[in-house]
């Protein structure tokens, strides 16, 4: 069985980003969703175990082919891109496209990022389950699978908890799942060599489907109020803090 | 003309790129501060492949073009010089020779596994009497039987004491001057294999630097790493230019470290009220900087372009890696001094980057021969 995983090229988390007029500017610096990246790492470890293919999966502008030779770089077998023309903003017609392009790839096992490096909204592996009719289990922690289905454990608040499912299925990744291995010369040169398959809209039964979400307009965060620095000891300091945040900030 | 970089090279940049940032540059200080050769790193990059750059296909390796390689080169500088000079030595010199006339045992045997990273690989050229000056060799190797006999003291050999094989450059006749030079494969484990003094060195830290003596070193035929007796120089020449462009991407890789985190201190500290990106004396050094490194690596690329069109280019590779390394050691410089008090101390990188870009103006040629050759070269005999 194949099994899809979901990647999204994102800004590097060191990469200079503007708001200005309403619009965001990022300096030319993108990497692969780090979450993302653990989710391709998981699925090589899998790939001999489920007996399949490993396909990458992106949808996006041509940029994307970047983190989708990444993935190949890895070890993935396959690499295709959905071409949004429209609406590459709105995160229910992402969903929609990528959950296309699984049924076009044939996966059976879906994997991604429990949140993609810059929307961080989380939304993605749950919408693209939905769209596929697969149950979906999110944050993933830990992971024995073979070809029938898997169980591991899973991040919630405050602790962890079990599960166990068949496949079909939609996963998403925590950070502590898989540490993602560093891409071999020769993996690089297969990814440089290696065309991007590119799916239209029509291929992945995306066409006449509305945006659910307008195009967003940006506002920068308000900048940092005046620091103000409490002198004296720890223990002095702290009093003096208890007292401020009591007296005049009321916030205690 | 069309200076861009194709697909697939960007692609390798930023992987490289992104590679070193994970595996290296967060063990760079460590690294020059210990001046330990981190071995686990190195066996690391031969299991990546990093060592095959140059190698043919068929003993592991990628045959990266020049360009493409370059792009390796200065990327790796970028994240540790020490680290660098350990790579570069393991890619080129300490298996060029093996990889282009190795027997099919030498190529089973050392190549591959240096290739793997599991052997460690060096070349001994400078001795106490040559450097620069290669006719003046005195490590001689005679013939006895259908082997040779090789005796003689290098220094300034990267990787001294923890080399498993060595390319030594010796002399068969004296007499003959650079016709007479030949380059040899002498194994560690070799009856009369020594090694001497280690150096304490100023920057370049990561790698063993020192002393190896042949001592009456018995070599079989195959040890002698080319067609016919005599031929050493005229091999050396073959790789000489990619060698000086190398060197240049080196250079260009170490300038863009120091130039980077020199930016970012500029953008964070603050004196007199406002951050010092914002004084035009700063602004200037940046548009300085800036403007010189895009120069150098126009040459440096340029040169690698044409090397690897076959377009005859001796002159140029010395102007790039003089270039480059001037730069590189202006933007240096200039970085200790946007640090201003803390590029004193070694809890910055800006004394570091200082240090390394030194070994640059002897690595590849002095500038003061370069200088020499490339005049004679515009001037004539006169």
């Amino acid at each position: 069985m194949d099994i899809a995983v979901l990647v999204k090229r994102v800004p590097d988390p060191e990469a200079r980003v503007a708001v200005s007029g309403g619009t965001l500017s990022v300096e030319e610096k993108y990497v692969l969703g780090m979450f993302d990246e653990i989710a391709v790492e998981q699925a090589l470890r899998m790939k001999a175990a489920l007996v399949g293919k490993v396909w990458a999966i992106s949808a996006g502008p041509p940029a994307a082919d970047e983190v989708l030779r990444k993935a190949l770089a890895m070890g993935a077998d396959r690499i295709a891109r959905v071409e949004l023309r429209s609406a590459a903003h709105d995160p229910w017609i992402r969903a929609k496209a990528l959950a296309g392009a699984v049924k076009k790839a044939g996966a059976g096992l879906v994997l991604c990022g429990k949140q993609s490096g810059d929307e961080e909204a989380g939304f993605t592996g749950p919408a693209v389950a939905a769209f596929l009719g697969f149950p979906c289990v999110t944050r993933v922690l830990s992971l024995q699978a073979d070809a029938k289905g898997g169980k591991g454990r899973r991040e919630v608040e405050g602790g962890t908890e079990g599960f166990e499912l068949a496949w079909p299925a939609v996963l998403t990744a925590a950070r502590k799942l898989a540490d993602p291995r560093v891409p071999p010369i020769m993996g690089m040169m297969r990814a440089m060599k290696t065309p991007v398959e590119v799916w239209t809209e029509k291929d992945v039964g995306l066409e006449g489907v509305a945006p659910l979400v307008q195009p967003p307009a940006f506002e920068a965060p308000a900048g940092r109020g005046k620091v103000r620095m409490i002198p004296g000891t720890a223990e002095e300091a702290a009093r003096a803090l208890v007292k401020i945040l009591r007296e005049e900030s009321k916030v205690l | 003309m069309d200076f861009a970089l194709t697909e697939e090279q960007l692609f390798f940049r930023k992987t490289v790129a992104e590679t070193m940032d994970r595996l290296v540059a967060p063990r760079a200080e460590a690294i020059d501060r210990t001046g330990e050769f981190p071995r686990d790193l190195f066996r690391q990059f031969g299991e990546l492949g990093y060592f095959g750059l140059r190698h043919r296909a068929e003993v592991g390796g990628m045959e990266a073009d020049p360009v493409t390689s370059l792009l390796f080169f200065e990327e790796i500088a970028r994240a540790s010089f020490g680290f660098a000079t350990a790579v570069t030595m393991q890619c080129l010199m300490g298996t060029y020779f093996l990889g282009r006339f190795g027997s099919p045992r030498i190529t089973e045997e050392l190549l591959k596994p240096a290739i793997r990273g599991e052997k460690i690989a060096t070349i001994c050229f400078t001795e106490d009497q040559s450097g620069s000056d290669l006719g003046a060799t005195r490590t001689l190797a005679r013939r006895e039987g259908d082997g040779w006999v090789l005796s003689g003291k290098k220094m300034w050999i990267t990787q001294a004491h923890l080399a498993d094989f060595y390319t030594v450059l010796a002399t068969s006749d004296p007499s003959k001057g650079m016709k007479g030079l030949n380059f040899f494969l002498v194994e560690r484990d070799r009856t009369g294999v020594s090694t001497g003094q280690k150096l304490e060195k100023l920057g370049a830290r990561g790698t063993v630097t020192g002393e190896v003596l042949f001592d009456e070193v018995k070599l079989p035929a195959e040890n002698l790493l080319g067609e016919k007796e005599g031929m050493g120089a005229s091999y050396l020449g073959d790789i000489l230019d990619f060698i000086r462009c190398a060197t240049a991407a080196l250079a260009l890789g170490l300038a863009r470290a120091s130039f980077a985190d020199s930016l970012e201190y500029a953008r964070k500290r603050v004196a007199f009220g406002k951050p010092i990106g914002n004084y035009q004396l700063i602004r200037s050094k940046f548009a300085e900087m800036s403007t010189e490194m895009e120069a150098a690596r126009l040459l440096t690329y340029c040169v690698a372009w044409e090397i690897q069109k076959g377009i005859p280019c001796r002159v140029k590779a010395c102007q790039a890696k003089m270039l480059a390394t001037e730069v590189c050691c202006k933007v240096v410089d200039e970085g200790t001094r946007i640090y201003g008090g803390n590029a004193f101390a070694h809890e910055y990188p800006a004394q570091r980057y200082f240090r390394d870009a030194r070994f640059l103006l002897y690595g590849g040629g002095t500038h003061e021969v370069l200088k020499d050759f490339i005049g004679r070269e515009i001037i004539g005999r006169l």
